[in-house]
């Protein structure tokens, strides 16, 4: 995750392999708490791999549309205001400066959160582990309205 | 004569804020925020201009305008309304006058000043509410409040006399 704050702008950025990596590391402790019949912990039924980078990827660039129409009105009069390739996503939004100076970063830990959580929550009802999915969509969900509650203050003019 | 005048832009910013603080924690039947829809952006610039303009602004002249009558006899003539112009120094001022009675306490105009303000905000925040499908019955009742002090502090003027008759 990153976050660059100029006069202008503000803009968050995350990219696939940090993500991946974070996923990967989430469902393999999720996986390991799931035994099959014989006790066996079930890792590669449950945890992300290499072989399913493709499925993450969609899934993260669903949980970005998601979560960045939620900035609508902070994009406007920014060109490419939101990126979403193979190699990354990213959001930039209007820096009214009348914030303050630590929201930005709040921001960017959240949308990291955000992101995660709902490629988790997918994810795992992909698995049918609707008992999973339902946390971590709640995680998200949570994550969005503390999202929209920090987004507050960029709303008013300086 | 009594020149009240107002900065667009600052009137805009202080609907945003007014709005935005208003809606921060509101919700539809999902429970999704609503704050990106009802708040005010960029986006929405021009028309928070001309709901001000065309709406509030307009309600606030019909109550000044029973007090313009001679402006136009003035040896510089001058409208008792006027929408976007540089008034003294400030550029895009909404600008109302009316015509001051040698009577008037002085300390009057500052209460009015106010609540002409606030009314502008109130009604332009109470209209972009409604036109969003939000209710904005709250600033309306804000707006009645702030057009019957300004309607008693004008009535408040000792000696007031019309340079008219009714008849």
């Amino acid at each position: 995750m990153s976050v660059t704050v100029i006069t202008a702008t503000i803009s968050f950025s995350y990219t696939f392999a940090a993500i991946f990596d974070k996923v990967e590391q989430l469902t393999t402790r999720v996986a390991q708490s799931i035994g099959d019949k014989e006790g066996n912990a079930m890792i590669d039924m449950y945890a992300v791999s290499d072989d399913e980078k493709d499925t993450v990827l969609f899934l993260l660039q669903d949980a970005a549309r998601n979560l960045f129409k939620g900035f609508g009105k902070l994009t406007f009069g920014i060109t490419d205001a939101i990126t979403i390739s193979d190699t990354l996503v990213s959001l930039k939004i209007k820096n009214n400066g009348s914030q303050n100076t630590n929201t930005p970063n709040e921001i960017d830990g959240l949308i990291e959160l955000a992101l995660i959580n709902y490629i988790l929550a997918a994810w795992f009802a992909k698995k049918i582990l609707g008992e999973q999915s339902n946390y971590y969509y709640m995680e998200y969900i949570k994550n969005v309205k503390d999202i929209t509650d920090k987004t507050f203050r960029l709303r008013i003019p300086a | 004569m009594i020149v009240f005048y107002y900065s667009i832009p600052d009137l805009v910013k202080r609907i945003t804020e007014e709005g935005i603080r208003f809606i921060r924690r509101a919700k539809d039947q999902d429970g999704n925020s609503l704050l990106n829809i009802l708040s005010v952006g960029d986006e929405d610039d021009s028309y928070v201009k001309k709901l001000l303009k065309e709406v509030s602004a307009q309600d606030i002249f019909s109550i000044l305008e029973p007090y313009t009558s001679g402006l136009a006899d003035l040896d510089t003539p001058l409208e008792g309304y006027e929408w976007d112009v540089t008034y003294d120094t400030t550029a895009n001022c909404v600008v109302f006058r009316m015509i001051e009675t040698e009577t008037m306490p002085a300390a009057i105009v500052t209460p009015m000043e106010s609540a002409i303000e606030n009314a502008l905000v109130n009604k332009t925040v109470s209209q972009f509410f409604v036109r969003n499908g939000w209710d904005g019955s709250l600033h309306n009742q804000l707006f009645e409040i702030n057009k019957e002090n300004l309607i008693g502090y004008i009535n408040r003027r000792s000696g007031l006399k019309r340079t008219y008759k009714f008849y």
